[in-house]
């Protein structure tokens, strides 16, 4: 299984049907001792089953015809040993198949989530969140019911099958070939109703999704539906699809219905043919009252795994689409550089001298994203170890790429990105990452605690640390606000605002004690006060500290080493604030615009930029 | 349900009758009262279904006894009773005859029976969809529409199950067992009673085990949700997730919760696996009961083999309905207690008072004192006072409310251009809400054209005075429908020269299929500010008299915003329109004809923007404080 999980070069799949189950057979091999101990309770288990109407049958012949009273008592016994033998082997399997499915689908879980992990960035540009989602829940999910009942339970059902066949074959065989002229009316109808069922209830699931859809959207809505009086369009509206959804239902349930009336109405009849055979025949030879009581009983037993085999081959098609889907997130390519264990995420914090002096440079980089036009055209950047350096530019111009290469989020595809002379490709990406810190836009927080969320980049950092940090950053009030280090944040941080969570992502970067802080446009969407305190945190976090600034508010920068001007995916200007606002080229353009007395307001340059 | 319902809708609409407490408006009996008629031929189905298959074994016991009988003594021709092979013809015809039309009875039992299930989901969905639409934002049990849904889903399946399943297995339990019991009883009291005690046992283990089932079921469902949270947390943070190298402290984290759901699902599956061996088992113990008493019955020939195979068969045609007899129970606790949660719903009336004026409105507009407030939560609604000032504005008001708006007075002429300004929470957005009555006022009147608001007729008042709120909802449907709300009448004429107006004609050209570009579908998102002019759009579409713009350009950038309101004033409205503006960014009420500045729900203070700007008051500290922004 492992060799296989490894294996980088998937190029291209089609749904190979017999390769997927032998993949999903490989998911269970951890769990063989358990699945074949199941298998083998498969035996007392049809065993059982199979023997209870022949013991009923010697029980009339052999005790009560007999008139033998303690035949009676020892048939009876018998027959009790069975059903309670049956049902303890039924709950062990049961409990077994559980152990093992729940177990592979638990583990499988894990491994896609590891999985996710490990995949490169622009794995999620192309890949909605919903989808990745799905994978990792209702794919995984619908992959259980063939682990815990679907596979196993076809070889009891074919055991079983094979067993009664056999049995009923051996009291009378001219009987149950009579019997058998049944079973392709049964196989007929049965496939029959399950095709009109399966479409039905597809119908009624695409129904149902119809309406909740629209519930959720005109709830959502109200508002606007009360302010245009719109309720009785709406109304009529949802009238439909409520109606169609119950008609859907209708016909659902008579096809439901229809299957079990049918195998029982068969088994009934098939019963009443064998009685009317069984007038013909000549007692005397072997064949007795009881054995016929027998032969129907078992009768009744053999129609039962037929309709569930039927609905097995549902089951197993269903677990062959989802596996596809499992199996073609675990076969993309992992990001590269990764490290293989968790150890080399502790050597930073042993080692006192930094592993990078961190010089960085980019020469004549260029890159795109995916059949995009080109972000960046042969941009050369140096950064020194210690500077402070500011990109601007309007939006689009390409100065969150520069970041984004800097992280190695995304390989370049032209040019050299060096760090101390060294290629990036040539450092493991992970420990390169945690010499970095990075502060993006959104100021996303993780649930857990707001210390939680301050160590992220360093796991070690004590209270005391933190607690200094935030006094430094004048952020202790804010904490304390929220009810200190200890405080509950929700998932996304959705229980502070936009500008607490900045604030918070600002000290999470500083306490990280990185090489080099990379502060993404920090500010962009947050209000006024919120603003100045962020401006306030982020330059006591600057002091003395290199960096790279990404920046549209120019009033922030304004102290930068250097600022680089970018454009359209170039580097046009590059220089200090005085030097820049001499140049009277597009910084001065831009300051020019953010200054301007009718520029409106913010918003504009937002706009615009 | 199906006129009540309506008739309830409607009512509450239409009366001035008042938050009144009605408890438990709609009652189980009322739901199944319209299908009465379908549930007595369900029943009667059902009845002949059951005659039909409990006379099976009686039918398999005559032709045991008489295969018996040649067994022994070969076919026999004496009297009434004589054993002849066409007899046994007979009895296999009969049961043949018997098997087919009990299936077809069976079939028809359900389809009405688990239908009534079905027309009462439908009903009650209908009624509480509409119920909802008429109420107003403060009359709403809950404002998390994760809760209202998880109401309209869950608890009204709940529901259904109480009237379709629950009804049938129940109405079939007790044919069942009618028709069983006194054959078996007939046929011999000790052996009945041997038989009978393991399924007294079943029904007692089946709620028992049901009611930890549907426990577990919850505790399995939270687990799965924490794991879907997770996850998705951890996939929204990914960016972050690789920028301090967490995946290994994430896997962790994943690991935790992931064998959560494992253990959850193990618990759940361990009462699945435990039950229905455990029935299997207890049908079989009465088997075996009957067949060790039975036989030592037939010894003393108090019975015959025949009876005991009847017993048999009789035993195993027991065993289902004592086994729904269990799941009975928890579905009939469970469908009472989500028909409570359903009619919480339903006890929240609006008390919108609906008057029958309809009239052309020119847009002249006066507050008259008004003051508006909100009652505090948890108060409870009997105590409530109701009482009618001098100007006749009932009052909905507890004695302490909170107060949002108070003391409003001001007078618009028809085709002015009003501002308003001020903090936040200041009131504006109030004021905007109750122009279209989304809430009344707690005291004083709002006239338009000299008619009190509450003596117009509500569709006509709405459709006449249009207000564009800051959040910009948009339904998931095309642009086209989104402007033209339902409404046929709008042809692509008009719809462009409105979007020419609100400047989205160019970003338009930019969507994959134009007018009929799904909002929000395969990945295709608007902006803010796009969202915001459709919004207003579909708002001028109506050419409404009296227009309301709530902050409603917030996020569409301030030329733009300059532009879109000189279109406004200018050429469309053709001044006979009457513009009230809310707005932050205060440039945008540099023509307007009058403006309010709201502080803590007052007035403090009016005149044109200069005016006040040369007042060097709240509004001018405003303006600067804008400006600082820059």
């Amino acid at each position: 299984m492992k060799s296989n999980l490894s294996t980088p070069n998937d190029v291209q799949r089609d749904l190979n049907e017999a390769e997927l189950l032998k993949r999903l057979l490989r998911e269970i091999y951890p769990y063989r001792k358990i699945f074949v101990f199941a298998l083998i309770l498969y035996l007392p288990l049809v065993g059982a089953q199979l023997a209870q109407p022949v013991v009923i049958g010697r029980l009339i012949d052999d005790g009560i015809k007999a008139l033998n009273a303690s035949r009676i008592s020892m048939w009876a016994g018998a027959f009790l040993g069975l059903v309670v033998l049956h049902a303890t082997s039924q709950m062990a399997q049961l409990y077994l198949l559980q152990r093992m499915g729940q177990g592979a689908i638990r583990d499988l879980r894990q491994r896609l989530f590891d999985k996710i992990q490990r995949l490169p960035m622009r794995v999620f540009d192309r890949m909605p969140l919903g989808r990745l989602m799905t994978r990792v829940t209702n794919d995984v999910e619908s992959l259980s019911e063939l682990f815990t009942s679907g596979a196993v339970q076809i070889v009891g059902d074919v055991l079983f099958l094979a067993g009664t066949a056999f049995l009923l074959a051996s009291i009378n065989l001219s009987l149950f070939g009579r019997a058998l002229i049944v079973a392709p009316f049964l196989f007929v109808g049965i496939v029959f109703f399950r095709r009109a069922a399966r479409a039905a209830f597809q119908r009624v699931r695409e129904k149902l999704s119809n309406i909740n859809t629209e519930t959720q959207e005109f709830l959502s809505g109200l508002e606007v539906i009360q302010l245009f009086a719109l309720g009785e369009s709406i109304e009529s509206e949802f009238a439909i699809e409520n109606e169609g959804y119950m008609r859907a239902n209708n016909k659902a349930i008579i096809l439901d219905a229809g299957i079990y009336a049918f195998v029982d109405a068969l088994s009934t009849l098939t019963a009443a043919s064998i009685m009317w055979a069984a007038t013909g025949m000549d007692f005397s030879s072997g064949f007795s009252v009881g054995v016929l009581v027998t032969f129907i009983d078992a009768l009744s037993r053999f129609f039962h795994p037929l309709r569930e085999l039927s609905n097995k081959y549902t089951v197993i098609q269903r677990a062959l689409v989802s596996a596809d889907r499992v199996y073609e997130l675990e076969d993309m390519e992992d990001e590269e550089g990764l490290e293989k264990s968790e150890k080399f995420l502790v050597k930073k914090f042993d080692t006192p001298a930094p592993n990078f002096q961190g010089e960085i440079e980019f020469k004549s980089v260029s890159f795109r994203y995916e059949k995009d036009t080109p972000i960046l055209k042969d941009v050369s950047i140096t950064i020194k170890h210690g500077e402070r350096v500011a990109l601007v530019g309007r939006t689009g111009s390409g100065k969150s790429t520069v970041a984004k290469l800097l992280q190695r989020q995304y390989e370049i595809q032209a040019g050299r990105l060096l760090i101390d002379g060294k290629p990036l490709q040539e450092i493991s990406v992970e420990s390169w990452r945690s010499e970095l810190a990075v502060v993006p836009q959104d100021g996303y927080l993780f649930a857990g605690t707001i210390g939680s969320n301050l160590r992220l980049g360093r796991a070690s950092a004590s209270d005391e640390e933190l607690s200094l940090t935030l006094v430094e950053l004048g952020l202790n009030e804010l904490v304390e606000r929220h009810g200190g280090l200890g405080a509950v944040v929700d998932a996304g941080g959705k229980n502070f605002s936009q500008g607490e969570r900045q604030l918070l992502a600002l000290a999470r970067a500083f306490i990280a004690k990185p090489n080099m802080l990379i502060l993404d446009e920090a500010t962009a969407s947050v209000d006024l006060e919120s603003e100045r305190k962020i401006q306030k945190a982020t330059e006591q976090v600057l002091s003395g500290q290199s960096a790279l600034v990404i920046a549209h508010r120019l009033n922030t920068i304004q102290s930068a080493d250097r600022i680089i001007v970018m454009s359209a995916g170039k580097v046009v200007e590059e220089g200090s604030h005085e030097e820049l606002m001499a140049l009277e080229g597009e910084y001065a353009k831009l300051v020019e615009i953010q200054m301007s007395e009718d520029s409106k307001s913010q918003l504009v340059l937002d706009e615009k930029l | 349900m199906n006129q009540s319902g309506r008739a309830k809708a409607e009512k509450s609409i239409n009366t001035a009758m008042r938050l009144s407490a009605v408890r438990d408006p709609v009652q189980i009996q009322g739901l199944f009262k319209p299908y009465v008629r379908d549930i007595v031929l369900g029943f009667a189905c059902l009845l002949f279904c059951n005659v039909g298959l409990l006379s099976v074994p009686r039918l398999l016991n005559l032709a045991v006894e008489m295969l018996s009988h040649r067994e022994e003594k070969g076919w026999y021709n004496d009297g009434f009773l004589g054993w002849q092979p066409s007899h046994m013809t007979h009895v296999v015809i009969a049961i043949a005859l018997v098997a087919v039309f009990s299936a077809l009875f069976r079939i028809a039992s359900r389809a009405y029976i688990f239908n009534v299930g079905r027309y009462i989901e439908r009903d009650l969905r209908r009624d509480l969809f509409r119920h909802l639409l008429t109420l107003r934002a403060e009359d709403r049990p809950s404002h998390n529409i994760g809760d209202l849904m998880s109401r309209l889903t869950n608890d009204l399946q709940s529901v259904r199950l109480l009237s379709g399943f629950a009804l049938l297995n129940m109405l079939n339990a007790l044919l069942v067992f009618a028709g069983t019991l006194p054959v078996m009883f007939s046929l011999s009291v000790k052996l009945t009673l041997f038989a009978l005690a393991p399924f007294v046992l079943v029904i007692v283990v089946v709620q028992r085990m049901s009611k930890l089932m549907f426990r577990r079921t919850l505790a399995n469902q939270k687990a799965l949700g924490n794991l879907n949270d997770v996850l998705q947390e951890n996939l929204q943070g990914q960016v972050l997730i690789r920028a301090f190298v967490r995946r290994f402290q994430s896997s962790k984290d994943f690991r935790r919760v992931n064998g959560d759901a494992y253990s959850a699902a193990m618990k759940l599956a361990t009462i699945r696996l435990l039950l229905f061996p455990l029935m299997g088992l207890m049908a079989a113990l009465a088997i075996a009961s009957a067949l060790f008493v039975g036989g030592h019955e037939v010894l003393e020939g108090r019975l015959s083999v025949g009876d005991i195979v009847e017993f048999n068969a009789r035993i195993m045609q027991l065993a289902w309905p004592a086994m729904a007899g269990g799941f009975i129970i928890s579905v009939y606790h469970r469908g009472r207690a989500s028909l409570a949660r359903l009619n919480e719903i339903f006890a929240f009336r609006t008390a919108v008072m609906d008057g029958d004026l309809v009239r052309k409105i020119q847009g002249q507009l006066r507050f008259n004192n008004v003051a508006y407030g909100y009652p505090k939560k948890a108060e409870n609604k009997d105590a409530e006072s109701s009482r009618v000032d001098a100007d006749g504005v009932e009052s909905r008001l507890p004695q302490q409310p909170i107060e949002v708006l108070s003391k409003v007075n001001f007078e618009l002429q028809a085709g002015q251009f009003l501002g308003l300004a001020g903090p936040n929470a200041s009131g504006k957005s109030t004021l905007a809400k109750l122009m279209s009555r989304l809430i009344d006022p707690s005291s004083g009147a709002i006239e338009i054209d000299g008619s009190k608001l509450e003596d117009f007729n509500l569709s006509s008042l709405r459709d006449q005075v249009a207000v564009v709120p800051e959040n910009a909802f948009l339904f998931s449907r095309t642009i086209r429908e989104n402007l033209s709300l339902w409404r046929d009448d709008i042809d692509d004429v008009e719809i462009n020269r409105v979007l020419d107006m609100v400047d989205l004609r160019q970003d338009l050209e930019s969507f994959p299929e134009g007018l009929d570009t799904k909002v929000g579908e395969r990945g295709w998102t608007l902006s803010g500010g796009q969202r915001q002019r459709i919004a207003l759009a579909r708002a001028l579409l109506r050419k409404s008299p009296i227009l309301i713009l709530d902050d409603a350009l917030s996020a569409v950038d301030a030329e733009t915003e300059a532009n879109i309101l000189h279109a406004l004033r200018g050429g469309f409205l053709t001044g006979a329109q009457t513009l009230i503006v809310i707005a932050h960014r205060l440039e945008a009420l540099r023509s307007a004809d009058q403006v309010l500045v709201l502080s803590e729900g007052r007035i403090v203070e009016r005149g044109t923007h200069s005016e006040l700007l040369a007042l060097k008051g709240l509004y001018a500290r405003l303006a600067e404080e804008r400006a600082d922004e820059k």
